[in-house]
């Protein structure tokens, strides 16, 4: 390939991997998910329920757990955490406000983390929550 | 390396397009894979390398690749199966050449849309061997680029995924000169899928899966031919597939499928023992197919 060829060719992609970036970019707000950065405590994590913001879902980070949370809120008295590793092969999962994702192997999680699409088989690990005073408990234990 | 980014290195499969990360039984309609994905895109595809995966917190669903791996052998490319006999799969990888290969995925409403590329080279030799053949030596020497996107829809029991990719060997003339593979300048194909689950029409939240589905599937495997190369219309097919898929339980998988092929008239040149001591070519065939899948 002469350079001329290489660059016309490398600038061809790229301006189709910009273009459907913007096609995309277009097609929904992009909006980034909440992230809440929490503690540990006696195997329970507190989250305030003000950080779901307007959104049904928050992922929970924490720096002594090799995987995000995902908190749904079901209803102001009922939400579920789940966690964000993939039952397939263990694989980080990417979460939207339509389920969970694994770009591993294509395998998706509802919202409830049961499977809606394989390879994985089994729903995702589910954690014990409790809602007091504004506050969410996730009993990590 | 963190929550949102990790690094894979060793034998692995790329992300270029669908079926080459994820190829297990139950995860695609029909006995046989797309043909497009098997001869334009060799899934499935490993290769020696390394490669950063990540996802964008500021992007909500937008993932990404980048990786580097071991290049191809263009001198065990064969005339009619696209590139897929070049790959060295990590067995005897000669690291003469690289490759770089790059993905976008991003999830949104249901659609999982992706965009994904690899170039890389091909010689395949020491620089006295590339040299002795008159091939492009070098990381990057006797180039082969792929470009793919595709698309795919999931939700209440319809699905649909499309895919178009393109493959250009620059140097295919070198490369025909030194094996007389009769490699091609660009190869193309594409494809569109529908589905629907039957067994939601009748519960919404079924675990169970039949679903009736139709595939078609244009490729051209000499789409544009160097001047040594020879053309060949019966590397211009069509495939019209359609089926049913049943899955009783989660990792098992019944399949049924028929499969109209159609291709263009083959070239008498290409012909070494014409009728009647070669059977009769057909421009068109079918195929009915019946399978058991299972993952685990
Ligand atoms: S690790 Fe998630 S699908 Fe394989």
């Amino acid at each position: 390939m002469n350079r001329r060829n290489f660059i016309r060719s490398g600038c061809t992609f790229c301006a189709g991997a910009i273009g459907a970036g913007f096609i995309v970019s277009t097609m929904c707000s992009c909006a980034s998910l909440p992230i809440y950065k929490g503690t540990t405590e006696q195997n329970k994590i507190s989250i305030p329920l003000s950080n779901f913001k307007d959104s049904k879902i928050l992922i929970v980070r924490n720096n002594q757990m090799e995987f995000d949370i995902l908190l749904v809120k079901n209803s102001e008295t009922d939400v579920n955490a789940l966690l964000m590793k993939c039952s397939h092969q263990d694989n980080q999962l990417t979460a939207t406000k339509n389920g969970l994702f694994c770009s591993a192997h294509g395998s998706s999680f509802d919202l409830q983390g049961n499977v809606t699409k394989e390879p994985a088989m089994s729903p995702l690990s589910k954690f014990r929550t409790e809602i007091n005073n504004q506050i969410i408990t996730v009993f990590l234990k | 390396m963190n929550k949102d980014i990790y690094l894979v290195t060793g034998l692995f499969t790329p992300r270029i397009g669908i079926i080459n990360e994820n190829h297990l039984p139950t995860t695609f309609n029909g006995n046989d894979r797309p043909f497009v994905e098997t001869f334009l895109i060799p899934a499935t595809w490993r290769e020696l390398g390394v490669c950063l995966y990540g996802k964008s917190n500021k992007i909500t669903g937008l993932n990404y690749s980048l990786g580097l791996v071991n290049g191809l052998n263009s001198g065990s490319f064969e005339y009619g199966t696209g590139i897929r006999e070049g790959r060295f799969e990590g067995r005897n990888a000669s690291a003469s050449n690289i490759a770089i290969t790059g993905s976008l995925l991003y999830y949104i409403n249901h659609f999982r849309i992706q965009a994904s590329g690899y170039y890389g080279g091909s010689a395949g030799l020491t620089k006295r061997e590339a040299d002795s053949l008159q091939l492009s030596y070098g990381a990057f020497g006797t180039p082969v680029m792929l470009t793919e996107a595709d698309i795919q829809y999931n939700h209440n029991g319809f699905e649909f995924r499309a895919l178009a990719t393109m493959v250009q060997i620059s140097e295919a003339d070198k490369i025909n000169l030194a094996y007389a593979n009769n490699t091609p300048n660009e190869m193309i194909g594409a494809y569109g899928e529908i589905g629907y689950n039957l067994l939601h029409l009748f519960k919404k939240d079924t675990q169970k899966n039949l679903t009736l589905f139709g595939r078609y599937e244009y490729l051209d495997l000499n789409y544009k031919i160097p001047e040594n190369g020879i053309t060949n219309d019966l590397l211009k097919k069509s495939f019209l597939i359609g089926g049913l898929t049943y899955q009783p339980i989660k990792g098992v998988t019944v399949k049924a499928d028929y499969v109209f092929r159609t291709t263009g008239e083959p070239n008498p040149a290409l012909i070494v023992n014409p009728f009647p001591q070669a059977l009769p070519y057909y421009k068109t065939n079918g195929f009915f197919n019946l399978g058991i899948g299972y993952s685990f």
